[in-house]
This record gives C-alpha cells, structure tokens and sequence, in this order.
C-alpha cells in the first residue's frame, strides 16, 4: 500500500474523521486533508489534489453521491471508497454507477478499511 | 405497524447494536426485553435521533444516560469527553446514525431513507421528536452496560405499499 498517497476524508461527524484519521495514520498515512460535507470537500479538490477519497454518503448540504458525480464531472480521477451505513444493494449500484470505486460499511474495523483500501489501490493500477 | 412487523424489527436493530459495540467499541452490551415504555431514566441523559421516511416514518433514538453514555463515548473514540460538550455529541450521534444504518440493512424488503443525527441533552428523557404519524407504534429496547443503561426508542409507522404488503 502506497502510503505516501494524499488521502481526503469526507464525513459530517468530526468523530468519524477523528477515527478514521487514526486508523489511516497508524496504516502510515501522513498526508491527510479534511471535509465536513460535498461541498467543503468540492472547495478543497483543486488545491489538495487527492489521490485517494474516503467519503461519507449520508451528509446535509451536499451529499456523498451528489460530491462523486460533481468531483467525477470536473475530471477527479481519484479512487473513490464510500464509508458508510449504506448498504442497500440498489445504492451500492448507484454508487459505482456514480464513479464510486469501492465501499465500507460502518461499523468497521481498522483491518478492514486497511483490506479495502489495498484492495481499491490495486484495481485502479491494474486497470492504469 | 401491527404487531408482528414490531417484532420482525427487535432482531435487526439488536443485533446492530451488538455489532456495533462489538466491532468498534470492542465491548458487550447486555440486550433485554423490549418494552412498550420508556424505562425510566433520572440521570442526565443524551437523546440522538434519527428520522426515517420512505416505506417507514418515524424515528430512531438513542437514549443514554451520563455513565453510560460517558462510557460509550470513550471506547468508541478512545478518549474521555466531557458530558454534554460537541464533540460527545457528534460520537452520540454517529453512534445512532450506525445503529439505525445496520438495522436497516438487515430488515429486508423496505426502502428507508435516514436521515442525519439531531442530538440533544436533557436532564430526563422526553419523547422524540419525530412522531411518525398517528399510526405509528413506540417500542423501546433497552441494554445494559458495564456502568448504566442506555435504550433504543422506535418510532415506526409503515406506510403506502409496503403497509400493504406487510
């Protein structure tokens, strides 16, 4: 796992990026930028140039799937991983179809996230 | 909702909660019997709450007082944070928002939309603010921790086709 990566977290709830800033930093990511929703997330792409996404679906002002598709229609190439309680089938779909590259399901553990995102960061340089 | 859809929805959200300590509080927590009141609560307490729509109106909230919540909110973020204070209110809220998430996903042919979390401190428990219609049904499922109680509060009315259907 590239851990040199600059990795954006995207989630309402300051306690959620609090864990998930830990468990990224204890994995060796030391590069870390943060959003509170789609919209403070669109403000920070063109300056913080991600290359990996961590984003919340279920957020007010602009929600996860609503950031992916806005994000994927300015030319954000950034593997995507959507981390939440969502896991319908149908919104899975959607949100591949969105441009959404893979999924955590809340609650999660650290070896999880971990799997997901060694398992994201391979398709994308395969299919590269 | 009759009856037996109340009881179809006890097992998802039980068993999302013991997931949920479980996997990211690392800790058991001790499920009792549902109830159809609120048991009681004295202590200051800390009420987070989800609104549902789609095939279900209502609402889900959690409901913990002080020591438990305290408790609570330590394992999960793995620091003490002062009662009352943003941040144990943000947890709160998450914690709810992942136990309505999982229970969801497991009650299987319904379209639910969650909403966000709405936290609260009060210094006795009062009723949710989302009633959910009046045919919606109150159902509260309360668990045990190591240093107090906390309940689950379902608010649930099934509407359109899917009251039907059930």
């Amino acid at each position: 796992m590239d851990t040199k990566l600059r990795v954006m977290l995207i989630d309402d709830s300051k306690t959620m990026r609090n864990i998930q800033r830990t468990m990224l930093t204890q994995m060796g990511f030391e590069t870390l930028e943060e959003a509170q929703d789609g919209q403070d997330a669109l403000s920070k792409l063109g300056a913080f140039r991600p290359e990996l996404i961590l984003c919340d679906w279920n957020m007010p002002n602009l929600d996860g799937l609503e950031f992916v598709k806005q994000a994927r229609s300015r030319g954000c190439t950034a593997p995507i991983i959507m981390v939440t309680t969502e896991s319908e089938k149908t919104k899975v779909v959607t949100a591949i179809r969105a441009g959404v590259n893979n999924y955590v399901v809340k609650p999660f553990t650290q070896e999880v996230l971990a799997a997901r995102i060694t398992e994201t960061l391979s398709k994308v340089k395969a299919a590269a | 909702m009759d009856r037996q859809s109340q009881e179809r929805c006890v097992e998802p959200f039980v068993s999302s909660v013991e997931n949920l300590f479980r996997t990211m509080l690392k800790q058991s927590v001790q499920p009792q019997a549902a109830q159809q009141g609120m048991p009681e609560i004295k202590d200051k307490h800390v009420r987070a709450t989800i609104k549902l729509s789609g095939d279900v109106v209502g609402s889900v909230t959690l409901v913990m007082c002080e020591d438990a919540a305290n408790e609570a909110v330590t394992a999960f973020v793995g620091m003490k944070m002062p009662f009352g204070s943003a941040d144990m209110m943000d947890a709160a809220g998450e914690l709810a928002n992942m136990i309505t998430g999982g229970a969801i996903s497991r009650l299987s042919g319904l379209k639910i939309k969650i909403g966000c979390p709405q936290v609260t401190i009060g210094p006795v428990a009062g009723s949710s603010p989302f009633s959910g219609g009046p045919a919606a049904t109150l159902m509260f499922l309360p668990f045990g921790m190591k240093t107090g109680q906390f309940v689950v509060e379902l608010v649930m009315n099934q509407v359109g086709a899917a009251a039907k259907a059930a």
